[in-house]
């Protein structure tokens, strides 16, 4: 209804033209070079930064990536969540289970993203016949049923969590410094970035967008709504499963915090911060809001407070994030010069 | 076996408060607010304070519930004139988030006034003794709980269903707009119905703080395990909430007594269940338009 519906983009069809004399442009390049301006940007950053803010640089980057895996649900397909920490956490600890295993580092994202991706089909299923309001109750109580888990099942480890998650190596490269492992890191979620940029441009990121504007109007056009919902949450549980394990090499140890409720919520402040209508908005939500966190509030006691008071201003005065702000701060300076 | 009913049948009844709010500003309004959770505990919180350290007479501890369901009802009240009233008009989304930031800042505020540690306070001295009956132990105060719930149920029941102000709420719940334009104020009404499910709220921190350990977190638990009972229900069905609430408490009893390693589960196993064969609930009605 009330969901800003975006103009839509400029498509830009591959293959050969089928108007005469008009030439097809041959391939959309933005899955390509937006990751690498990404990438350069964090990099430069990253180098310039004093140690301490690199260690926060380098958790952000990876809450990048699963913002903008939650991103696929609350901006693309208006697919609503509250336990989406359940399936990071999810990768986070089948990384952390098979740490004795002598696999390289990309072998354990690749686990931890099927096991979370499986863990997602599971509860997509389960939620399919079920109205939005619903469905976002349902993941709320699976990520809480998760949480719980973690100290019910003795392997889990309770509330010590599970420590001494080894790096490894990469052809040769030890990536136990923190140089190294910012490369290794940074050009995987470059690379994943990249791909879901281009799932996001595609005919299936498309029809995502017309389930979230209007889902009915997208069945009566032959949309199939409920398999691409599914698609859509699976996608995203993989995607975050992929940033839990990540997040399990970076940090070396797994707690039980990475599934509660409080941290599926600030994933959707993250995403809400940045602005969730636009494919780079999650990710530079997060980014900022964790150095406001790291820097700003995160000591003091009453975090909490602050971070409910930070919510309720951009939900009240800037519902399309920061991303939204610049643009209309760039619309109205586009619109002043051409007074003049 | 009879005392692991009525056990489950107290540990039900605060649910059920909790719970009934919830469903019922949602039923009415549309709004699934997500403070109610830290609504619940500032009513528990404020009962500790009143009562503090002392062995309460029967009068303070009346006074301690009543203010702790007011005190809550005035806050939702606040919540909904300054907030949630802006958002009518926007989608489900925004409403959501909104009351999660606003269950933030209620837990915040309530870290910064009581801290973080867990405070206990006792029951006034004539309801904390236990009774045989029927060849089983019972707590007293949780047949008083008992007897406080179905007072509760039997009152929104009359409210809803019987008296003219149930009528009008009843009206809104169905077409807002209509209500409007046949002269109801609905803009009061919703009021009051957010004012009244608060109060529940409220109501239920302050009856369970004798029971538990009241902390800021508290919260938390409750309003999943509330959600939870809503969802069996169904959405907007505050009999439905009554029934969910109790069929929670007993399985959760039962769950206690011979599976112990189900307890804190059980809610969840019943979701589960109840979402894959009724997805609208147990007493949901399937309207159409909400897709």
């Amino acid at each position: 209804m009330s969901t800003p519906v975006r103009p839509a983009s400029r498509r830009i069809t591959a293959g050969p033209s089928i108007l005469q004399g008009v030439p097809a442009t041959r391939f959309d390049l933005r899955p390509v070079y937006e990751p690498l301006i990404f990438l350069a940007l964090t990099s430069v950053a990253y180098f310039v930064m004093p140690a301490n803010m690199q260690y926060i640089l380098s958790v952000a980057v990876i809450y990048a990536l699963l913002a903008t895996s939650l991103g696929v649900l609350f901006g693309w397909t208006g697919t609503y969540t509250f336990g989406h920490a359940a399936f990071f956490g999810m990768g986070a600890y089948t990384t952390a289970l098979l740490k004795d295993q002598a696999w390289g580092p990309l072998a354990f994202l690749g686990v931890s993203a099927v096991v979370a991706a499986v863990g997602s089909i599971l509860i997509g299923l389960i939620g399919q016949r079920l109205a939005k309001v619903e469905f976002a109750m349902l993941t709320m109580i699976v990520g809480q049923i998760a949480y719980l888990l973690t100290f019910r099942v003795p392997v889990l480890q309770g509330d010590n969590g599970i420590y001494g998650i080894p790096r490894g190596e990469i052809f040769g490269v030890d990536l136990t410094l923190p140089t190294s492992f910012w490369w290794y890191s940074i050009i995987v979620i470059a690379v994943v970035m990249g791909i879901l940029r281009r799932i996001h441009l595609s005919s299936f990121g498309e029809s995502l967008n017309a389930v979230r504007d209007d889902p009915v109007k997208a069945a009566a056009i032959g949309i199939p709504v409920k398999s691409l919902r599914l698609a859509a949450f699976t996608l995203a549980g993989m995607i975050a499963g992929l940033a839990g394990g990540l997040f399990a090499q970076q940090g070396s140890i797994v707690t039980p915090t990475t599934l509660s409720f409080t941290f599926s919520g600030q994933i959707i402040i993250m995403a809400l911060l940045g602005g969730m209508m636009r494919f780079w908005g999650p990710a530079v939500g997060a980014i900022l809001f964790q150095f406001i966190n790291a820097l700003v509030f995160g000591n003091s006691p009453n975090g909490t407070l602050v971070l409910g008071a930070i919510l309720l201003a951009v939900v009240l005065l800037f519902p399309s994030g920061v991303l939204g702000v610049l643009s209309k701060v760039r619309d109205l300076a586009a619109n002043a010069r051409r007074r003049r | 076996m009879i005392s692991t009913l009525i056990s489950g049948v107290a540990y039900g009844v605060p649910l059920f408060l909790v719970a009934s709010g919830l469903t019922l500003i949602y039923g009415v309004i549309g709004v699934l607010n997500f403070a109610h959770g830290s609504f619940f505990v500032i009513g528990a919180l404020l009962a500790t304070t009143i009562i503090g350290s002392s062995l309460p007479t029967v009068v303070t501890f009346i006074i301690a519930v009543l203010a702790g369901a007011a005190a809550v009802a005035a806050l939702g009240i606040v919540t909904e004139s300054t907030v949630v009233r802006r958002l009518y008009r926007r989608d489900h989304i925004t409403m959501l988030l909104a009351t999660f930031a606003i269950l933030l800042i209620v837990e915040g505020a309530a870290e910064m006034i009581w801290g973080n540690s867990p405070r206990s306070i006792s029951k006034p001295e004539i309801v904390s003794g236990s009774v045989r009956l029927l060849g089983a132990t019972i707590p007293v105060y949780d047949i008083l709980l008992v007897v406080i719930g179905a007072l509760v149920a039997v009152g929104l029941f009359v409210l809803i269903n019987k008296s003219s102000f149930g009528r009008s709420v009843r009206a809104v719940a169905q077409d807002a707009a209509m209500g409007e334009a046949v002269g109801l104020n609905t803009k009061r009404i919703m009021l009051l119905v957010f004012g009244l499910g608060s109060a529940l709220a409220g109501l239920a921190g302050a009856l369970i703080a004798p029971n538990v350990s009241v902390s800021p977190s508290l919260g938390h638990a409750f309003m999943l395990q509330s959600f939870a009972i809503v969802i069996i229900g169904g959405l907007g069905s505050v009999t439905g909430s009554l029934v969910a609430a109790l069929l929670v408490g007993v399985a959760e009893a039962f769950a206690v007594a011979y599976a112990p390693y189900l307890t804190g589960f059980t809610f969840y196993i019943l979701v589960a269940v109840v979402l894959l064969v009724r997805p609208r609930g147990l007493l949901g009605s399937a309207k159409l338009g909400r897709a």
